[in-house]
């Protein structure tokens, strides 16, 4: 967590911050979020892994007939945790500039 | 972290919201839905309170009120699947949509005709008559059928409209099934077991028709086993595909 504005590691990459957002709107799957990040397969991957690792995201593998599926949803944690980094944006924001 | 930062931000949150489309959509879709639905029953019912109460024809206008209400039913339905089809275009969960819009919202939308009843009918001399059982049977039997009809109707459609549209064979199968079970509806249709007697216009409020239990009994049935089945196949748009 970052101290100052309790924001946590997970809004530190931007790629993270698309992905969350992205998961907002509902549960997307992996090629979707691939065409709205525009990162590799080894990057979206990893960080697709790392926010699963925090609970903030939920991964289903599955089958569609023959062909695998991977479909993420954002865990009500992450959804509250998105809120608490918006509020913090906010905070700054509101705050008279120097 | 800085005000540019913060801007750099919220710039990049709007512009994934703003590509992927926000949540409200849905809220807003459920809303619209249910004050449509209850905005066009409110105005009925009302109409229908004033008439009797300025000295209309009870028996008749009860079945005029009845068929309207039935055919609100419809276009509730046929709205419902279109936003369906909408939603499977956009690719989110089954599960939702079934839920959301086929059984939530109807559910919420005969508690609500019962409760304008209360508050509108109150001190009248009838009782609410809302299925399509009033237009058929007319009043007295349309009482004694009551909301269950309704409320049995409006599953039964929706479960044979999800049957349509899933490419699933085990349920276009179980729809099947139970289209085979519905028909015991006929085998019921004339025990039916009313627990109250009906010459009381207010005790009928309270009778049991054994028949529309049944269906809607099946129906519930069904319902579960779908969400079941589409939960644990682990395919979210409707069915998996044929190989």
């Amino acid at each position: 967590m970052n101290d100052r504005l309790d924001i946590h590691e997970a809004f530190a990459s931007k790629l993270r911050i698309i992905l969350i957002t992205a998961l907002i709107s509902g549960e997307k799957t992996f090629t979707e979020l691939k065409k709205i990040s525009g990162a590799t397969d080894g990057n979206l991957s990893v960080q697709l892994s790392k926010l699963e690792e925090w609970g903030f995201v939920g991964v289903e593998k599955a089958f569609e007939g023959k062909k695998p599926r991977t479909t993420c949803s954002l865990t009500t944690h992450g959804r509250s945790e998105f809120e608490k980094y918006v509020a913090a944006l906010e905070a700054v924001l509101k705050q008279p500039e120097a | 972290m800085n005000r540019t930062e913060a801007l750099d931000s919220i710039e990049l949150i709007r512009k994934v919201i703003n590509s992927t489309g926000a949540d409200y959509s849905k809220g807003v879709r459920s809303c619209v839905f249910f004050l449509i639905y209850l905005a066009l029953n409110t105005a009925m019912n009302l109409a229908f309170t004033l008439y009797v109460r300025n000295g209309g024809y009870e028996h008749e206008i009860i079945r005029l009120y009845a068929g309207a209400n039935a055919w609100i039913g419809f276009i509730f339905i046929a709205a419902g699947l279109a936003a369906y089809a909408f939603i499977r275009k956009k690719g989110d969960s089954v599960e939702r949509a079934f839920a959301e819009i086929w059984i939530i919202l109807p559910t919420i939308c005969v508690i609500m005709q019962k409760m304008q009843f209360l508050i509108f009918g109150r001190n009248l001399n009838t009782i609410q008559s809302t299925g399509f059982a009033g237009y058929i049977y007319g009043y007295n039997e349309s009482a004694r059928q009551g909301n269950l009809m309704l409320l049995a109707f409006l599953v039964f459609t929706c479960i044979l409209a999800t049957a349509v549209i899933s490419k699933d064979k085990h349920i276009k199968k179980m729809a099947a099934l139970f289209l085979v079970l519905s028909m015991g509806t006929f085998i019921f249709k004339d025990t039916n077991v009313s627990i109250m007697a009906v010459e009381n216009y207010q005790d009928t409020a309270n009778t049991y028709n054994f028949n529309y239990a049944y269906m809607y009994g099946i129906s519930l049935i069904f319902t579960a086993w779908v969400i079941y089945r589409l939960k644990t196949m682990g395919r979210q748009n409707g069915g998996e595909k044929k190989n």
